[in-house]
């Protein structure tokens, strides 16, 4: 089976730089082995949110430079990266997310447990500050649905009340979700989504919010609403008197699966193929360059491109493994920056950067792959899989995750 | 040494891998719509730790309402075999005696044979309302279905009829026709005879075919259903032998006797795993091989969507039959939403689920009535049922459609040449 370019991985990364592709007109396919990791996304996309040493960062592209060589933004250049991080937000648009955020200035949103983290984008309808420590208003009124446990408005309560603004809380109950409640393990948010997509479910959460008597700017929810594209979110906006934000949940986040499911969608109108469930599990490389790969649901089919690109997540998403002795990148043990000795993966205090966080695929400036030291010319690496970054202590995986899949889509446009 | 304790530190289904993340949930069509099942994550490896302890953990009830529509293991990033795990628990720790309607179900081969004998007569008796509120209340299976019509003369015994042109060709595969297509709608495997002799292939029949147990397995005869797998792989076994390897016109079947005879029901599929595939992917890689041509009518003209059957998804197949779909030059393709259609086999057809069914359906009718098409396209005989009965499309498998628009002659004159 032929393509021009077949993407291993269908998560934030691979499905941008897919979408790319097949704007261009190019013939492209994804493969992903299961869901990605946006099901745990915060709605925001993060550039860059912190320096080195920990330091909170205002603004992103003037912090660029002083990254270390290593990280990817560092190959492709700052100056790249201003008009990319244009294109990103362009092409989230067009995938029918609309966000918020620039990369002069970081922002703030607000996590489920009420604490304040600098990002870039958020979606347009998400709870957002310009400040790190307090809200445009001076009183909100923070609401929970009855029974549902993965968003503790105690916590986030406390959180914001630690800035000037007032915070009441109450929980609203919804009739709709009083039969979903005999099963309390399972009033998790992507359920409780599908129960209140309806309008009559809209209304009724209308109607509880507005019958509310408080003095309050603005009303929070958990982000619930709106699983598969923003329309609901809208609908409930024009119903309810005060302006409405939504705060993330803890997991499956339904901001996530609905940026996942926007983008497949555009994905398969450009005429995409998206194939969900197989797992690469070889490729066979010849001169530099791979000829084939192999995936566990197409036995004896040879996938066939002119172009590969690796985005398969880290660790958690079985891009990265390690065992006893290594760090490897599993489908072609391409060579990776990891530290040899095993004693230096971690850091002993948890809290602390985590070395192994950083350890990912080796790339050169056009982020093509390596292995045995010699570059496989058409075998690019994008998103979390790239090593020389730190989403966690730096904030920058999400950004990795657009601006590399974008740089790599022109690398291959380009070429 | 290192390396080999982690090669064998492994559970069965890769139980252990979950990591509680609910990706599965989101996926799940049952859980989206009725409380009372707790989840594929729940049902599946959390509470199979709890039923390896002790049996009593294992909630019939609860694991009843699974589709089986594997759709979380599709989801799972860790590759844990969620649905099997579920699976696996009911034929194992299930106490339940299958009762008449699970016998009605469950007995395609059975049921068929008898109906079949009488068809216009139990047709016309499926339709009528007294008997499917006699069905509904004392059989159990829901009023609102319409039932499958039954052909008035099997499959089988309209191939009988024709089996000699098919020694004519030199190149032959065997047929898998199924259940589907043996009592309910020849017309489908008449339909493949057509496309394969085209591009010069003969179709003989197994020596003989059992249903593949789907409908067993769920409704919980499992030994039976284990009996006619080995039935149906010695049958393959003969039919590689003489040079024939097997195509089958249903994903249901395509997915159990492939993918699952071996770990559900412990039966040696080697034989399938190398030699059953979908005809949909059997052509296209013989067209992708240069082995086969198609030439299409010139007055072929249609608007198409086509929708993924769950064990469509779990193959990973789909793209086989849409890629055949578009090399159809009068065809305007639109690709549904990859989502459950709600029937799930003969789930359905059951009284208690047929709320939940149609409820799981509601997003794909809504999209398919949308998109205003000529036909809705899935390689799915129950898909078909539930798109036909609830929406207003007519539904047709690729094959069909690919007998419909190519130009027989041409496509002869085309293969013969090669």
């Amino acid at each position: 089976m032929k393509f021009n370019n077949i993407v291993i991985g269908g998560g934030l990364s691979g499905l941008t730089c897919g979408i790319t592709l097949a704007k261009a007109g190019k013939k492209v396919a994804i493969i992903s082995a299961g869901q990605s990791t946006l099901h745990f996304s915060s709605g925001s996309f993060d550039l860059l949110g912190y320096d080195e040493k920990g330091n909170v960062i205002d603004s992103p592209i003037e912090c660029l430079s002083q990254l270390s060589q290593d990280h990817p933004y560092q190959k492709i250049g700052i100056e790249n990266i201003k008009t990319l991080a244009q294109d990103a937000k362009i092409f989230l648009t067009e995938s029918g997310l609309n966000v918020k955020g620039q990369i002069e200035k970081n922002h703030y949103r607000v996590t489920p447990m009420g604490v304040m983290k600098p990002t870039w984008l958020t979606l347009e309808d998400y709870l957002t500050s310009e400040s790190s420590n307090s809200l445009p208003f001076k009183k909100v009124l923070l609401a929970n649905f009855a029974g549902f446990h993965d968003f503790p408005i105690g916590f986030i309560a406390e959180g914001l009340k630690k800035s000037s603004t007032e915070v009441e809380t109450t929980v609203i109950s919804i009739s709709a979700l009083k039969e979903r409640r005999h099963s309390p393990s399972e009033m998790r948010s992507a359920n409780i989504s599908k129960v209140l997509s309806n309008e009559d479910s809209l209304q009724e959460i209308a109607d509880k919010l507005n019958s509310i008597d408080s003095d309050a700017e603005i009303i929070i929810l958990p982000a619930i609403i709106g699983l598969n594209n923003d329309s609901n979110i809208t609908i409930l906006r024009s119903k309810v008197k005060k302006p409405l934000y939504m705060v993330a949940t803890l997991p499956p986040s339904v901001p996530g699966v609905r940026v996942q499911m926007c983008l497949r969608n555009y994905f398969e109108k450009l005429g995409g193929t998206f194939m969900l469930g197989g797992k690469v599990e070889s490729g066979t490389i010849e001169n530099n360059k791979i000829l084939n790969i192999e995936s566990a649901m197409l036995p004896k089919e040879k996938l066939e491109a002119d172009n590969y690109i690796l985005a398969t997540g880290s660790f958690q998403s079985e891009g990265l493994k390690s065992n006893y002795n290594k760090v490897y990148e599993p489908i072609f043990d391409l060579d990776v920056d990891a530290s040899a000795n095993r004693t230096e993966w971690v850091d002993t205090n948890v809290y602390n950067a985590q070395p192994y966080m950083k350890y990912g695929v080796k790339t050169n400036k056009m982020l093509q792959t390596q292995k045995n030291n010699i570059t496989i010319e058409n075998f690019y690496a994008i998103g979390s899989v790239l090593s020389g970054h730190n989403a966690i202590k730096q904030a920058d995986g999400s950004g990795v995750s657009l601006i590399t899949a974008l740089a790599v889509a022109n690398n291959i446009l380009n070429k | 040494m290192a390396d080999n304790l982690q090669l064998y530190n492994i559970s069965e289904k890769d139980l252990e891998k979950c990591l509680k993340c609910s990706i599965c949930t989101v996926y799940c069509p049952v859980a989206g719509v009725t409380p009372n099942y707790p989840g594929p994550k729940h049902a599946g490896p959390d509470g199979e730790r709890y039923r390896i302890k002790d049996a009593s953990f294992f909630d019939e009830k609860a694991l009843k309402m699974c589709l089986n529509c594997k759709r979380c293991e599709v989801a799972c990033p860790e590759g844990v075999q969620i649905a099997d795990i579920i699976q696996s628990a009911r034929i194992k720790y299930s106490t339940h005696k299958p009762g008449l309607r699970e016998f009605t179900l469950a007995n395609t081969d059975l049921v068929g044979s008898i109906t079949t004998l009488a068809a216009p007569l139990a047709n016309f008796a499926t339709g009528l309302t007294p008997v499917k509120s006699l069905l509904h209340s004392i059989v159990k299976i829901d009023k609102h279905r319409t039932f499958p019509a039954y052909a008035s003369q099997k499959f089988e015994t309209w191939y009988k009829k024709h089996a000699e042109d098919q020694d004519k060709y030199e190149k032959q595969v065997s047929y898998f026709h199924g259940c589907y297509v043996n009592y309910n709608f020849p017309q489908l495997g008449k339909d493949l005879i057509k496309v394969m002799n085209a591009i010069g292939y003969g179709v003989k029949l197994l020596e003989k075919e059992k249903c593949c147990g789907v409908p067993l397995v769920s409704n919980g005869f499992s030994k039976q259903a284990r009996k006619q797998g080995e039935i149906n792989m010695a049958s393959m076994r003969k039919s590689v032998e003489k040079g024939r390897p097997i195509i089958t016109t249903s994903t249901s079947c395509t997915l159990m006797m492939r993918n699952e005879y071996d770990h559900l029901l412990h039966i040696d599929n080697k034989v399938a795993q190398e030699n059953l595939s979908l005809a949909t992917r059997f052509i296209y890689q013989l067209i992708e091989e240069g082995k086969v041509k198609l030439a299409f009518r010139n007055d072929y003209k249609k608007r198409v969507c086509y929708h993924t059957p769950c064990h469509m998804e779990r193959l990973g197949w789909t793209v086989y039959s849409t890629s055949l779909i578009k090399m159809i030059p009068g065809i305007d393709f639109i690709m549904l939403d990859s989502q459950c259609c709600g029937i799930a086999g003969t789930y359905g057809f059951k009284k208690e689920n047929y709320d939940v069914s149609q409820k799981i359906g509601e997003p794909l009718f809504k999209q398919i009535e949308e998109a205003k098409v000529d036909n809705v396209v899935t390689d799915c005989e129950t898909c078909k049922w539930q798109i036909e009965m609830s929406t207003s499309a007519k539904v047709l498998n690729p094959i069909s459609l690919l007998a419909e628009a190519i130009d027989v002659e041409k496509t002869r004159e085309l293969n013969t040449k090669i």
